[in-house]
């Protein structure tokens, strides 16, 4: 199920498995819906001013050769519909249902397009209106991977429209009334993590590429101090103790030490808080025999790093670990990020092992361009996981609602808010120029990632693409990097 | 094609250095600026024919006309070293002569092999042990090719062995991960249930989830570590006291083949949206519970799943799930569950860190009817 991703106007969505479905779409009776919400008619004429971009939108969409949906609206299908769209008529395209869901996954991607184009103008009356409609062509429970995506998207672009922002969208379908939603979700949250693990390498990955540079780089080390930016719960040291015990060379089991950085509040996504996962950590760490300590430190509200406000002992070896925006994670504004990074590296730590998210070209850059940069790779996630198990499409949409779903509002969230910024770029590269030098990723390291990736779907690649830096690759698209860094020598002068 | 051999000691040096620090074995490199020999311990008279020696060995031939032409005394008093024997000569010098007429009929190939054998013959003499297999012969570019076939081979052997390393310690992480996520739901469902012992939706919608994250687990781990069986100690004990056996399931519990799960697509938005609506007190089925207490999906194994079903259609709810391990399906329809028959274990492999156990009333006497209203166990 590969995926064409060349250019916004050109992708291929044609290869989407039809997963099955079992129930209706609400797309059939496009007269009847539009009487829904109100008002069955829509004067496209008060849109006036903005009407040209749109217009040449939906022209520019036609001359592509797919029948843009409005289109539709200036047909009858049943009864009259008073919409008046004055288009150009010789080009439309009538009902064009015969490729099917190619077509449809095509016309969902424009209409998306659309809206965030409406969002970028502040043509907020516009945008509402595509929304809308989508929101009648797809629902996130049911549908091709690209429909199901689509409406995500299409929530997320609704909690922006609607300012509510925040990062965590409580837009997201539920099924149930307010006081069950909260304690559903933590269930859910747990069962969904818990597949995302199964179903997919993308936790693991992170994790043990950034365990085994750090196991490499303390091989002589009696104490290990790590300050972990984004605790959760702590999964990624479980696998790290287990190997710290175990080891053979230099100092047995030596002592560790975590930091977790704690905010105001650890992010909605998390199952239960620092203090708890510190517990667990802590038990853990005696069931095999880890002589540990737990330490938790606060970010300022604004979640500004002090690195003063660290505990630091003489001797151990200082490892930043820094874990971003992976599957359930929260997306953190990039200035905390900044601020912990910069923090990191006035204490000259031995080691920065960063795991990110992997955007890929972004073309004309701004916010369209990363908006259909998102598109495409929360596309080939949700490939990957049908790809995997191409019949667990509850288990599936259980992850997708509980936690790709927010993770794209959050992105969108994020893009949103940075959209009149520069390129934002990766963080491995801005910690290049903040003058971190590049560790190699050893032999050893890059073989575990690929014996890894080998118990899942072999769609999935590793990519080494700096000597410092591996990716995982779902089918052609880069989705997660890894890079691990270290302080310049000398650096504290 | 042969390298020059003046580059051979350096080279090797140069380009086989991880090798070198990691073999203990292999042949000393040469940089020898004297012309001392190199005698080994053994009763045997063998001499080390450093690289450089060699180097004027086949300078001295060369000199002579080739080794069709030279001998050994002839060679010995070119050479001029003194306690080099002819003995030493003789048999190098047969060697040097198999492995030129070696290169003049094939191409690499035996050129590496000839390099192997040289490099063998050197070890060997290093060693004090001999090596039989590679006796082909001296090679008469001793250059960069041997160092080269000679890396190569450790360093696939090396990559080799360090690739299973990263197997078993992969395997090993991932079991730590997956106890300790383990742990993690535990707790968190543990708490979740103390907190929720009101709320119907909950229970139900924990059912179709364990159900689901079981099915996956073991789905998806039937391709991986197929030999972590005997794992079955790292995963969390059987609480569940009941023995395995088939007892009539006519009640509850059913599984489905798993063509069957699709059918499922919207049990999960069914089901909360059903239980959301039947806010009444729940009774719950006495006779389908302990039913279901006894039962358990019939398995050898230590790790069962055992899922006990709400009823739904009689819109009450009385849960006491516990389940681990292998999977069962369990179709909510509207319908009484069937029996069993059908039920799919996977005997292939438990692995228990991947297995959930979301044991929601673990202990038996938590496996009866609870008054979801009252908030009182029973």
């Amino acid at each position: 199920m590969a995926m064409a991703i060349d250019n916004a106007f050109e992708v291929d969505f044609c290869s989407y498995s039809t997963s099955t479905t079992t129930t209706t779409t609400a797309d059939e009776d496009p007269a009847c819906t539009w009487n829904h919400w109100g008002s069955p008619v829509v004067d496209w004429g008060s849109l006036s001013s903005e009407r040209d971009e749109f217009q040449d939108l939906i022209e520019s969409m036609m001359d592509d050769g797919t029948g843009f949906e409005l289109t539709r609206l200036g047909h009858d299908h049943e009864t009259s519909n008073s919409v008046s769209v004055s288009v150009s008529t010789d080009t439309m395209v009538a009902d064009e249902e015969t490729n099917g869901e190619d077509f449809k996954g095509l016309r969902m991607v424009h209409l998306l397009m659309a809206a965030a184009e409406a969002l970028m103008g502040a043509n907020k009356s516009l945008a509402r209106v595509i929304l809308v409609r989508l929101k009648e062509l797809v629902s996130p429970s049911d549908g091709t991977n690209m429909e199901r995506l689509a409406a995500y998207f299409t929530e997320a672009l609704q909690s922006l429209l609607e300012g509510s922002g925040g990062g965590h969208s409580k837009h997201l379908i539920t099924n149930g009334p307010q006081h069950h939603r909260d304690k559903h979700r933590e269930a859910d949250m747990l069962a969904a993590f818990q597949l995302l693990q199964d179903m997919s390498p993308y936790v693991k990955f992170g994790h043990f590429t950034a365990n085994q540079a750090i196991l490499e780089a303390v091989t002589h080390d009696r104490r290990i101090h790590i300050v972990d930016y984004d605790i959760m719960e702590g999964i990624q040291w479980a696998s790290l103790m287990q190997a710290l015990v175990s080891r053979k060379e230099g100092p047995l089991t030596p002592h560790l030490r975590i930091t977790a950085l704690s905010r105001g509040s650890n992010g909605w996504r998390s199952i239960g808080t620092i203090q708890e996962t510190g517990r667990r950590l802590t038990a853990f760490a005696s069931s095999i025999g880890q002589p540990f300590s737990f330490h938790q430190c606060r970010l300022d509200s604004d979640e500004t790093f002090r690195p003063s406000a660290l505990k630091l002992v003489r001797g151990e070896a200082l490892i930043i670990n820094c874990m971003l925006n992976l599957p359930h994670f929260s997306h953190r504004p990039p200035s905390s990020v900044a601020s912990f990074l910069s923090g990191a590296k006035t204490l000259n730590p031995r080691l920065v092992t960063l795991v990110e998210e992997e955007a890929g070209p972004i073309g004309d850059g701004g916010f369209m361009g990363r908006f259909m940069d998102s598109l495409h790779h929360y596309s080939a996630v949700f490939d990957s996981l049908e790809a995997g198990f191409p019949m667990q499409c509850r288990a599936r949409a259980l992850v997708e609602r509980v936690i790709l779903g927010p993770q794209i509002a959050g992105s969108l969230t994020q893009i949103y808010r940075n959209r009149n910024e520069e390129e934002s770029g990766r963080w491995s590269e801005w910690l290049d120029t903040m003058g971190f030098n590049p560790v190699s990723i050893s032999f050893a390291n890059y073989c575990q990632a690929k014996l890894l990736l080998g118990l899942f779907n072999d769609g999935y690649r590793v990519e080494e693409l700096a000597n410092n830096r591996v990716v995982l690759d779902w089918k052609s698209r880069r989705l997660l990097s890894a890079s691990i860094w270290t302080s310049p020598p000398d650096s504290d002068l | 094609m042969y390298h020059h051999h003046q580059h051979q000691g350096k080279n090797i040096n140069s380009s086989s250095r991880m090798a070198v620090h990691n073999e203990r074995h292999l042949f000393l490199q040469g940089g020898h600026g004297d012309s001392g020999l190199m005698l080994s311990t053994d009763a045997k008279p063998r001499l080390k024919w450093t690289p450089d020696l060699h180097e004027r060995f086949i300078e001295a031939v060369n000199q002579l006309g080739g080794a069709d032409k030279a001998t050994p005394k002839t060679v010995m008093k070119l050479m001029g070293i003194p306690g080099l024997t002819l003995y030493h000569l003789k048999s190098h010098l047969q060697k040097y002569r198999l492995s030129k007429n070696l290169h003049g009929q094939t191409n690499n190939g035996s050129t590496k092999i000839g390099a192997v054998a040289m490099a063998g013959k050197r070890m060997s003499e290093a060693n004090g042990s001999p090596m039989n297999s590679l006796s082909i012969g001296p090679q008469a570019n001793k250059g960069i090719q041997i160092g080269e076939a000679l890396q190569m081979q450790i360093e696939v052997q090396r990559r080799l062995h360090e690739q299973l390393e990263v197997q078993r310690h992969l395997q090993l992480r991932i079991e730590a991960q997956g106890k300790y996520l383990q742990s993690v739901l535990e707790k968190a469902q543990e708490t979740l249930h103390r907190q929720n012992l009101g709320t119907v939706g909950l229970e139900a919608a924990k059912l179709q989830l364990s159900e689901l994250v079981s099915k996956v687990s073991n789905q998806c781990l039937n391709s991986a570590f197929p030999d972590l069986k005997d794992l079955r100690g790292l995963c969390c004990q059987q609480t569940q006291p009941n023995p395995p056996n088939d007892c009539s399931m006519d009640s509850c519990l059913t599984s489905c083949e798993g063509s069957q799960r699709d059918q499922e697509i919207h049990n999960n938005g069914m089901c909360l949206r059903t239980y959301n609506t039947h806010k009444d007190p729940l009774m719950h089925h006495q006779t389908e519970t302990k039913s279901s207490e006894n039962k358990t999906m019939g398995n050898d194994d230590d790790d069962e799943r055992r899922m006990f079903f709400a009823d739904r259609n009689c819109s009450d709810l009385s849960m006491s799930v516990g389940f681990r391990g292998s999977f069962s399906q369990a179709r909510n329809e509207e319908h009484s569950f069937l029996d069993v028959g059908n039920k799919r274990v996977d005997s292939v492999n438990r692995l228990p860190y991947f297995a959930t156990k979301l044991d929601l009333n673990v202990d038996e006497k938590h496996c009866k009817q609870f008054d979801l209203n009252g908030l009182s166990w029973s």
